[in-house]
């Protein structure tokens, strides 16, 4: 409804008597029959005095008000009322015991308050309540279970945290800057964990960060504000938080989309409220909060996971990243300004960040170019390529920054010999030149002729550095991505089968050799020997299934193993293809109730995926493919449709 | 219980900006509303009557005029805040006690007046403050907070004519929405 328009109307008509009012309306709103219906019955409604109605309503109301909230005692589903911990905008919040289960704990139960259209708002908890559920993080506090109350109010079930917000804890411990830093990692963290999954928690403040005595941050609602239909302090519950939306974003206010970036925002925002107390704020720290906190949700942290980062640099004393006007920044508004100008840009870029050092004495020179050299592989030519290639035009200086890149490398090889850190890193950023050059899952120059180049050239320095250090794990990383590049590049890339598949093969050796350092592996060593496994199995599989059999095996042992020590959903997604690839081969040795089993946990596995991201091509995809498996392995002659559950399936055959 | 001042300290970090103020002050004006309006409870079979500008105003001598030098703004924000504390206050109620209730049919003989509570008007302003909060405002200051045109007409800064207008227009609306007429 237009309230201008319409109080204008009110306000000339009401000096009018009924006929000329009539007349009036008639003529104003001529094409808005609407409108003057609307106009008329306002009139009409006004002279019946609506204000001591609305005025009884209240006061009647008013008489209920003294009627006590008390809870206590009572019982929800499970959960047992024992006392009142909170209050507040979002409703009160319970101590409440868990008295069904064997086990007997305590947890927190908000109470929502009843907010607009909360049946609406019932069913989308139902919804949503499963993706939340899924956030496993030990800086996450987890949501349990929702219902609703006796008296009809949605509640949240969640796990008890004992703690202090954030700010509080910081100043109760007198924690210098650097501490400070350290705690707000941990909630970086957990943030770009949560976005991982795609939650944006849109509400991060101070309150929603618990620490618990221990000193480990818990965050809280994560999601919450999303199901109440609230988009943070400026959503359309206007009348509980009238003003000031302190930590809202811009586009926040503005009523924009709400993005990963603009966590990213709140990030900023409680990081400088934390950073103001323990006295003058270090310059880098400064840049951090501000660069979080950009107007240009684009001029932000990438991530949370890049704020993170950024913190951790900070608190290792190492150069951050975030400054004024950063050298990639630039670069892009150049590039956007002229593409033709972008070759230009490329070099004048690699020279600033790679020249610079050549001038040093001697001494100095081999930590120096080994910095460089860190830098230019683990993040510059991959972060410059990023941050270009998907400009218009801008191919032509990807392809000038990696040549250029290579050319140092190479020049920097050549001095090399007996560095085994150096060679390794050389290896690897290697590695990371042929992604760009060719790698069929990411936008690439499609150039796999030099990808091949560059793989070989890090597996040799890889191979170099092994042979007098054997157990060098650093080098075998390198080696076993060099190899795994390269099998993909032949036999995936060019479909040269009996190559990529010794390839595989030599890859898989070197896996073994890394696994024998079970101690110091991490969660990406087990993916990526999970996978070369399940490729090196993909390529075994038509002709000798039972070596194959051995290494799907393999691949999820190693999997288990990757998402034992933190994987992620990129690792739940790795299952798929060895438990498809076993699947087969149990099938074509007539095995049917391991097929059954095995595209059963398939399934487990890809349907709440889809559920959470039904645009997945990828998923739906793979879905498909294996309810097909199933439905043949069922013996049903039709397809099924992917949304149909496996075992639903089995029931009809 | 609340320390002498705190209110008034709350509310000026407020004004100047402290979200988090709100985030303390709300429950804590919210409590206060409850805790008087349970102890009028038992003084209304007296004869006495429960109102919310009674309730706010005992909330305000209590909280914010005992503690301090209250300035005219303090009076103005502590009536912003508390207006949405009480509405939220009476809403709660209004459900905690009608959950049950309200799924029955209503009995034939229940005034009209009965048929509608505090929850169909805080539904409407909802509706209102998508369209346009500042009138949602308006009517909150004026039907919880009891606030007069011209106090309402600081608090939005404009003038008591505007509100004047505004209020004749906007309380036509909310009562034929209430009822639910179209």
């Amino acid at each position: 409804m237009d309230w201008d328009r319409v109080q204008q109307l009110f306000d000339s008509a009401s000096a009018l008597s009924k006929p000329e009012a009539d007349a009036f309306l008639a003529r104003e709103c001529a094409a808005d029959a609407g409108l003057r219906t609307t106009v008329a019955a306002l009139l009409e409604e006004a002279k019946s005095d609506p204000s001591a109605f609305l005025q009884q309503l209240v006061e009647t109301s008013a008489g209920a008000a003294g009627e006590s909230p008390d809870r206590v005692g009572q019982q929800f589903g499970p959960y047992a009322i024992e006392r009142i911990i909170g209050m507040g905008g979002m409703g009160e919040v319970y101590l409440a015991r868990r008295t069904d289960a064997e086990f007997d704990h305590l947890i927190a139960l908000k109470i929502l308050r009843p907010g607009l259209a909360f049946g609406e708002m019932l069913e989308r908890f139902r919804q949503e309540r499963q993706i939340l559920a899924r956030l496993d993080h030990p800086n996450v506090v987890r949501l349990l279970d929702g219902g609703s109350t006796s008296d009809g109010l949605p509640y949240l079930a969640m796990d008890y945290v004992e703690g202090v917000p954030i700010s509080e804890y910081c100043d109760s411990q007198k924690l210098d800057a650097k501490a400070r830093c350290a705690l707000m990692r941990h909630v970086c963290d957990a943030v770009a964990y949560a976005h991982r999954h795609l939650i944006i928690h849109r509400d991060l403040k101070p309150a929603n960060i618990l620490v618990t005595p221990a000193g480990v941050p818990k965050l809280l609602d994560f999601g919450i504000a999303k199901l109440l239909g609230s988009d943070g302090p400026s959503g359309g519950e206007t009348a509980w938080r009238p003003l000031t939306p302190d930590y809202a974003s811009p586009e926040q206010i503005a009523g924009g989309a709400i993005t990963t970036a603009s966590d990213v925002y709140q990030l900023g925002v409680v990081l400088r409220k934390l950073l103001a107390k323990p006295g003058r704020i270090a310059v880098d720290l400064e840049r951090i909060v501000s660069r979080a906190m950009h107007v240009e949700p684009a001029r932000r942290y990438g991530s949370a996971q890049e704020l993170a980062e950024d913190l951790q640099r900070f608190i290792d004393r190492r150069p951050v990243l975030a400054r004024p006007d950063s050298v990639f920044y630039s670069a892009r508004k150049w590039i956007e300004r002229s593409p033709l100008a972008a070759t230009a840009v490329a070099a004048a870029l690699l020279s600033a960040a790679i020249g610079a050092g050549v001038s040093y004495d001697q001494g100095q020179r081999a930590k120096r170019r080994f910095e460089q050299v860190r830098s230019l592989s683990s993040t510059f030519i991959f972060e410059f390529d990023e941050r270009i290639r998907d400009l218009p035009g801008s191919l032509t200086a990807r392809a000038y920054a990696v040549d250029t890149a290579i050319r140092h490398l190479d020049s920097l090889a050549k001095e090399a010999g007996g560095d085994p850190s150096l060679q390794t890193e050389l290896a690897a950023a290697y590695v990371t030149a042929s992604k760009i050059q060719a790698d069929p899952s990411m936008p690439n120059l499609g150039k796999p002729a030099l990808a091949i180049a560059s793989l070989d050239k890090a597996i040799q320095l890889a191979n170099e550095v092994l042979r007098s250090q054997p157990d060098h794990l650093p080098a075998l990383r390198a080696l076993c991505a060099g190899l795994r590049g390269r099998a993909l590049m032949v036999g995936v890339v060019r479909r040269q089968r009996k190559e990529g598949m010794e390839t595989y093969r030599q890859a898989a050796a070197v896996a073994d050799r890394m696994e024998r350092q079970q101690a110091a592996l991490t969660t990406a060593d087990y993916r990526v020997i999970s996978e070369v496994h399940t490729r090196l199995a993909d390529f075994l599989a038509p002709a000798t299934p039972a070596e194959a059999k051995g290494h799907f095996e393999k691949a999820l042992a190693m999997n288990a193993r990757a998402l034992e020590t933190g994987g992620n959903n990129e690792d739940r997604v790795g299952r798929v293809a060895p438990l498809v690839g076993l699947a087969r081969i149990n099938r074509d040795f007539g095995n049917t109730p391991e097929v059954v089993h095995q595209l059963e946990a398939a399934t487990a596995i890809l349907e709440p995926m889809l559920a959470a991201d039904p645009n997945s091509q990828r998923t739906r995809r793979q879905l498909g493919l294996v309810s097909q498996d199933l439905a043949r392995a069922l013996g049903s002659p039709r397809s099924f449709h992917i949304n149909q559950r496996g075992r639903g399936g089995r029931d009809s055959a | 219980m609340v320390a002498a001042g705190e209110v008034t300290k709350l509310l000026r970090s407020w004004r100047d900006g402290d979200a988090a103020a709100l985030d303390t002050l709300t429950p804590l004006i919210y409590r206060e509303l409850h805790k008087i309006a349970a102890s009028q409870m038992r003084l209304e079979a007296q004869g006495h009557t429960l109102t919310p500008t009674g309730l706010l105003h005992e909330a305000f001598l209590k909280l914010v005029q005992s503690g301090s030098q209250p300035d005219w703004q303090d009076r103005k924000h502590f009536f912003v805040v508390a207006a949405g504390a009480m509405r939220q206050l009476l809403v709660d109620h209004a459900r905690r006690r009608g959950a049950g209730k309200r799924s029955a049919t209503p009995a034939p003989e229940a005034t009209p007046l009965a048929q509608h509570d505090v929850i169909d008007l805080d539904r409407a302003l909802h509706k209102l403050a998508a369209e346009d909060a500042r009138r949602a405002q308006m009517l909150e200051l004026r039907y919880f907070g009891g606030l007069g045109m011209v106090e309402i007409a600081e608090a939005l800064d404009c003038s008591a004519a505007t509100i004047s207008r505004e209020l004749r227009v906007t309380e036509a609306w909310l009562a034929r929405e209430i009822r639910g007429e179209p």
